[in-house]
C-alpha cells in the first residue's frame, strides 16, 4: 500500500533497494541538488505504508525525477528517471508515479503542454508500458546512448535500436495534438536536437 | 530512461555560474602578497611568510587584516607559543571590530583552529553590530550555513531584511532558518526563546501575506506546525491552494501532507472526505483511502458512500482499502475482500507484506483456503511459504527444486523470486548456532551457483560479498562488490561490506575500489560543494527541501563511512611505510571539522558523535540471526573515533608532542566492538603516549609478552596478522624508544611474526582444501560444488601479506 510522498535530500541515503539494481543509475549529489532546488515539486517518491524500516519510516519503493523545459509550444516536462525496487515490481507502481507527474504538470504552476521521455528503442517491455500511459513515440533520437567510443553520430541513416531512444510523448489536452505523430518512429533526429 | 547524465554537466554549471551575488561573495580575492604569505605558511616557509607579512603591515600600517595575518603566521609557525591574549584578542576587543570580508573570513578560519569554536562566527556578529550592513550579514548567514549553526543562521536572517533590497524573501530565510533550528536543533534552545523566535518569524511571515507560490506557503505551513495550535490557519491557508474552484489546481505533495495532517488534528471529518476526495481523484494515495474511510465512518456516513469512492480505480491501494473499509465498518475483514486482493496480488513479490498488516484480523484458515484456490506458481509458492512460517528451510529447498528451470527463462534484468528461497537456505547454514567453515563454504558453492543464473540479484550478492570476507578472501569479495556498480552517495551507505576494516583484511593499496576509499570517495568531494547549493535554494526561493538538504549536508560531514576510511588509510600507511603527511593533515582538518559540527549541534566540545548511515537493512531478515558472520563490519562510533585517536596517537608518540583532541577523549570510548589485537595494540599506543616512551620500556617488553594469539582461520587470520604487524612496525620506527631490550624485542616479535605468517595461512588453505561441503544438499538443488577459486582468493591475501 502505496502512498505518495515529496523526496527528501536525506531519502538518498535510503535508496539502496531501488538504487542497487544494477539498470538504476546513482547521479552525483549535484545532480540530485539541482533537481530537488530548481524542480522541487517534480521528484517525489512512492512509500509503503505496510513495510517499516528501523528508523520507523515506511520503505521508499519508487521514484521519480523530472523537470521542466522548452519554450512557447514546446513548454513541457521530461522525465528523467522512474524507477521502482524489485520487490515492488509489476503492481503498476511506475505507472502511479508517471500518473502523480501528469496530475502534478498538468496543474498550476506548469500547465505543460506534454510530457516526453527518453527510452532505449529495443526497450519493448518499456515502451509498451508507455503506451499503456498514453505515450507515443514522436520521434528516434539517432546515437543517443552512444559511448565515448561509439562517438557522436553523423548521419541520421545509421540506426541502431540499442543505441537509439525513442522521444515518446503523452500530450496535455492544451497542447491540441501538436505532439502526437502517428508515424513518429520514421521521424529521426540528432541528439543535440532534443535539448531544450 | 536515465538520459541526462551528460547533459548535467551544463545543468551543474547553469546552476553554480548564476551571477548570484552570493556565488562572489564566497571568495575572498587577495592581492599577490597575501596569497604568498598563505601559500608559505601552507608551504611551512615561514621565512618567508614573516617577511612578507611585515612587508604587508608596513604598506598599510592601519588596516586590520594585515595584523590578523600577521598573528595567523606566528600561529601557524608555532602553535604552543602563540598567545591569544596577546596576541589576537587586542585585535577582537579593538574599539573598531575588523569588518572587511577578508578579515573576517580569516579570523573565522583562525578561531576555528584555535579551537575556539564559539567565538569565529561571533565576529561577524560584533562586526554587524558595529557597521551594520547586508555584505557583512550576507556573508554572517553563509558562513553560518557553512558550518551548519542554525543559531547564528537564525540571529544573522533576523538582521537582514532591513538591509536587504528584497526583505520579503529575507523573511522566509529567517523564518526558515528558525524552522530548521527548531527542528534539527530543539536541544540548543529553553523554550522561552524556541516561542519566542517562531512568534517573531511568525510576525514577519504574516506581514508579507498572502502568498505568492507554494514554496511560501510551504515554509509558513512548517512555522505553524511548530508553533502549535495553528491547525486551523493551516487548513484554512492550504485549502484553497490545493482544492480551490479552478479543476485544475496545484497538487503538492507537502501541501497535501499538511492539510490531511492538520484536518486529522481539528477532527474536522467533514472537510477530511471533502478533500480526500478531491485529492483521490488525482492521486492513488493509501494514506487519503485511509483517512477518507475513517471520516466517512465517523460522520455516520453508509457504507455504501464510502464504497463509491473505492470503485473509482482498481489498483492495489483501493483493492487493499476494502480491509479498511470492513474493520472500519464491520470489525473485521471479510473474506470477499481476502479473494479480491488475493486474486489479483497472489503472486507478487508485495503480496506477503500487505497482508501482514492485517494478519491479526485475517484467520489462517481463510488465509490458506483462498490461497489454495488460486494458481500456484514461483512466487505464489513463495508467498505461501512466507504466511505459513513453517519447515521454512526444508520448504525452500523444495521450491527452489520445483522453480529452479525458472530462473533460466527469465530476462537477465529481472530478479528471481528464487532468491527467497536460497536465502532461507543460507540463513539456516550460516546462523549464528550453525556457523561452521563448512557451512559457510557450502553457503559460498550455493551463493556462486545462483549468483551465475540471476546475474543481477543484489540480495544474493551482498551476501556472497559478506562470507567471502567472512572466510578471509577479500579478493573475492571485491570482484563481487565491483559488480553492483556502487558509486557516489551510495558509497556511503553500502561501502562498509568491503571498507570496514580494509588496511588489516586486505591491504592492497592498488586495488581499485580500495584506493577510491584512500584518496576519499568522491561523494564527500561533492558534500563540500552542498552549502554552495543550499544558498542557491534560499536565493532562488526554494525553501521546500532546504532543511533536509541541511540534515544530508550534515549526515555526510559526520559521516561513519567517511571516518572509516580516514583511519583505515592512514593505518594502511604505517603498514605499508608510506608517507602519512597529507592523510594526517586531512585528519586533523576533518577532526575540526567535526568537533565544529558537534559544538554547533550540541553546543559543548566534550563529545564527538559520527552518524551512521550505513544502510544494514539491505541484510535483513537475514543479518539479525547471522550476528557472526557480519563481525567484521559491524563497527561502531567509538570504534571508529578510537581508530582514528589511534593514528593521532602514533603521531604525537612520534613526536613527543601533547596533541589536545586526544587528551579530551583517549577515554571516552569503548574498545567492546575491537578484536583482541586491535584492543592490545590500541592500550599499547596509549600507554606510550600516557606515560612517555622512556617511562614505559617494562611494561612494554610485558605487553609485548602478552600479544594475543593469531586466529588461525577466518578473516580473523590475516587480520590479527595485519594488526600486529602494523603495531610492531610502528613500534619499531619509533625513535624514542631508546631501550635497547625493547627495541630487541620489538625487532624479534616482528622477525616471528612474518615467519608465522606463510605456514599460518598455508595451513588454513589446506584446511579448505580438506573441508567437506555439504554436497548432497549442492548436488539436490543441481548446482556445482567446486569453490576453486576459494583458493586462489588464500593465495592472494597470502602474496599481499607476506611480503610487508
Amino acid at each position: 500500500m502505496t502512498t505518495i510522498q515529496p523526496f527528501e535530500a536525506t531519502d538518498l541515503l535510503t535508496l539502496n533497494n531501488i538504487n542497487l539494481d544494477i539498470l538504476t543509475e546513482n547521479f552525483p549529489l549535484e545532480f540530485y541538488f539541482e533537481y530537488l532546488i530548481l524542480w522541487p515539486d517534480l521528484f517525489f517518491e512512492s512509500r509503503e505504508l505496510t513495510k517499516i524500516r528501523p528508523d520507523g519510516q515506511p520503505e521508499i519503493s519508487g521514484y521519480m525525477m523530472a523537470k521542466t523545459e522548452g519554450k512557447g509550444p514546446l513548454w513541457h516536462s521530461h522525465i528523467t528517471a522512474v524507477t521502482v525496487a524489485p520487490e515492488f515490481r509489476r503492481i503498476s507502481l511506475a505507472s502511479g508515479l508517471c500518473t502523480a507527474l501528469q496530475t502534478i504538470t498538468d496543474g498550476e504552476p506548469h500547465n505543460v503542454n506534454f510530457i516526453d521521455l527518453f527510452v532505449k528503442c529495443n526497450n519493448d517491455l518499456a515502451i509498451r508500458l508507455y503506451e499503456k500511459l498514453g505515450y507515443s513515440v514522436f520521434r528516434r533520437v539517432v546515437g543517443y546512448y552512444n559511448s565515448l567510443e561509439d562517438g557522436y553520430p553523423k548521419t541520421l541513416n545509421n540506426i541502431h535500436s540499442n543505441k537509439d531512444a525513442f522521444d515518446m510523448r503523452r500530450a496535455m489536452t492544451r497542447d491540441e495534438g501538436h505532439s502526437i505523430r502517428s508515424d513518429g518512429r520514421k521521424h529521426r533526429c540528432f541528439p543535440h536536437d532534443v535539448k531544450f | 530512461m536515465y538520459d541526462e547524465i551528460f547533459k548535467f554537466v551544463d545543468g551543474h554549471e547553469r546552476l553554480i555560474k548564476e551571477p548570484h551575488r552570493i556565488i562572489q561573495n564566497q571568495f575572498y580575492p587577495m592581492s599577490v602578497n597575501q596569497d604568498e604569505v598563505l601559500d608559505a605558511i601552507e608551504r611551512s616557509n615561514f621565512k618567508t611568510a614573516n617577511q612578507l607579512v611585515a612587508k604587508l603591515v608596513k604598506t598599510a600600517p592601519f588596516a586590520t587584516f594585515p595584523k590578523i595575518l600577521e598573528q595567523y603566521v606566528k600561529f601557524r609557525q608555532n602553535r604552543k607559543k602563540f598567545s591569544f591574549e596577546r596576541g589576537l584578542a587586542p585585535i577582537l576587543s579593538g574599539v573598531s571590530p575588523p569588518n572587511d570580508a577578508n578579515s573576517l573570513h580569516l579570523l573565522h578560519r583562525f578561531l576555528i583552529e584555535l579551537g575556539m569554536y564559539g567565538k569565529a562566527l561571533d565576529v561577524y556578529a560584533r562586526a554587524m553590530q558595529k557597521y551594520p550592513n547586508f555584505e557583512i550579514g550576507y556573508q554572517w548567514f553563509t558562513k553560518s550555513l557553512e558550518d551548519l549553526n542554525f543559531m547564528h543562521l537564525q540571529q544573522s536572517s533576523f538582521q537582514l531584511p532591513r538591509l536587504s533590497t528584497n526583505p520579503r524573501q529575507v523573511y522566509f530565510w529567517n523564518a526558515l532558518a528558525t524552522v530548521g533550528l527548531v527542528k534539527l536543533r530543539e536541544n540548543l534552545l529553553t523554550e522561552q526563546k524556541r516561542n519566542l523566535l517562531l512568534q517573531l518569524s511568525y510576525k514577519s511571515l504574516s506581514s508579507v501575506k498572502p502568498f505568492k507560490n507554494n514554496q511560501e506557503l510551504i515554509v509558513f505551513c512548517h512555522l505553524c506546525e511548530l508553533c502549535g495550535d495553528k491547525s486551523q490557519e493551516i487548513v484554512e491557508i492550504v485549502l484553497p491552494t490545493l482544492c480551490g474552484d479552478n479543476e485544475r489546481t496545484s497538487v503538492d505533495l507537502h501541501l497535501k501532507n499538511f492539510i490531511i495532517k492538520h484536518l486529522k488534528v481539528l477532527n474536522d471529518d467533514d472537510r477530511m472526505v471533502y478533500v480526500c476526495q478531491r485529492l483521490l481523484a488525482c492521486l492513488d494515495d493509501y494514506d487519503l483511502l485511509c483517512e477518507f474511510i475513517k471520516s466517512t465512518k465517523a460522520l455516520d456516513l453508509s457504507r455504501e458512500i464510502a464504497e463509491q469512492e473505492l470503485k473509482r480505480r482498481d489498483s492495489r491501494n483501493y483493492r487493499l482499502a476494502t480491509f479498511e473499509l470492513d474493520l472500519s465498518f464491520d470489525g473485521k475483514i471479510s473474506e470477499r475482500s481476502l479473494e479480491t486482493y488475493l486474486s489479483k496480488f497472489h503472486n507478487k513479490p508485495c503480496c506477503h507484506v500487505d497482508i501482514q498488516r492485517y494478519r491479526e484480523f485475517i484467520d489462517d484458515s481463510s488465509l490458506f483456503s483462498v490461497l489454495e484456490l488460486l494458481p500456484p506458481g514461483l512466487l505464489h509458492d513463495c508467498n505461501v511459504l512466507k504466511f505459513s512460517g513453517e519447515k521454512i528451510v526444508e520448504s525452500s529447498i523444495e521450491l527452489l527444486i520445483k522453480h529452479e528451470s525458472e530462473i533460466k527463462n527469465k530476462l537477465d534484468t529481472d530478479y528471481s523470486a528464487c532468491s527467497y528461497l536460497l536465502l532461507n537456505i543460507i540463513q539456516d547454514l550460516v546462523r549464528d548456532e550453525n556457523l561452521t567453515l563448512q557451512n559457510a563454504a557450502t553457503a559460498i558453492a550455493l551463493l556462486e551457483n545462483y549468483q551465475k543464473k540471476d546475474c543481477f540479484n543484489y540480495e544474493t550478492r551482498v551476501w556472497l560479498i559478506i562470507l567471502y570476507n567472512y572466510v578471509g578472501v577479500p579478493s573475492l569479495a571485491l570482484e563481487q562488490y565491483e559488480q553492483l556498480k556502487v558509486k557516489n552517495v551510495q558509497t556511503d551507505t553500502i561501502s562498509y561490506l568491503v571498507s570496514s576494516r580494509f588496511s588489516s583484511r586486505f591491504p592492497d593499496k592498488n586495488s581499485s575500489v580500495l584506493s577510491d576509499f584512500i584518496v576519499g570517495a568522491k561523494v564527500y568531494e561533492s558534500a563540500a560543494s552542498l552549502p554552495q547549493f543550499i544558498r542557491i535554494a534560499f536565493e532562488r526561493s526554494c525553501f521546500a527541501k532546504v532543511v533536509g538538504m541541511i540534515d544530508l549536508y550534515d549526515k555526510l560531514q559526520r559521516s561513519i563511512s567517511r571516518w572509516n576510511d580516514m583511519a583505515e588509510s592512514l593505518q594502511l600507511s604505517r603498514l605499508l611505510n608510506d608517507k602519512r603527511g597529507e592523510l594526517l593533515k586531512n585528519m586533523h582538518s576533518t577532526w575540526r571539522a567535526l568537533e565544529l559540527s558537534n559544538f554547533n549541534a550540541y553546543g559543548a566540545t566534550d563529545r564527538l558523535e559520527l552518524v551512521d548511515n550505513r544502510d544494514y537493512v539491505i541484510l535483513e531478515p537475514i543479518a539479525s540471526s547471522c550476528s557472526k558472520i557480519l563481525e567484521y563490519a559491524r563497527t561502531d562510533q567509538s570504534w571508529t573515533l578510537a581508530s582514528g585517536l589511534r593514528e593521532m596517537l602514533v603521531e604525537s608518540i612520534s613526536t613527543g608532542e601533547e596533541n589536545i583532541d586526544i587528551c579530551r577523549f583517549l577515554d571516552a570510548y569503548s574498545t567492546d566492538k575491537m578484536t583482541q589485537s586491535e584492543r592490545w595494540s590500541f592500550s599499547l599506543l596509549k600507554k606510550l603516549y600516557r606515560d612517555g616512551c622512556e617511562q614505559s620500556a617494562e611494561w612494554l617488553l610485558d605487553s609485548l609478552n602478552d600479544k594475543p594469539h593469531l586466529h588461525t582461520e577466518t578473516w580473523l587470520l590475516t587480520h590479527d596478522y595485519c594488526v600486529q604487524l602494523t603495531t610492531l612496525k610502528t613500534l619499531d620506527g619509533i625513535k624514542r624508544i631508546k631501550d635497547a631490550t625493547c627495541k630487541k624485542k620489538i625487532k624479534l616479535e616482528l622477525q616471528l611474526l612474518r615467519d608465522a605468517c606463510s605456514e599460518l595461512h598455508m595451513s588454513y588453505a589446506k584446511q579448505w582444501e580438506g573441508l567437506d561441503l555439504d554436497n548432497s544438499l549442492i548436488e539436490r538443488l543441481g548446482f556445482s560444488h567446486r569453490v576453486e577459486n576459494i583458493r586462489q582468493g588464500f593465495m592472494t591475501s597470502l602474496k599481499l601479506v607476506r611480503n610487508l
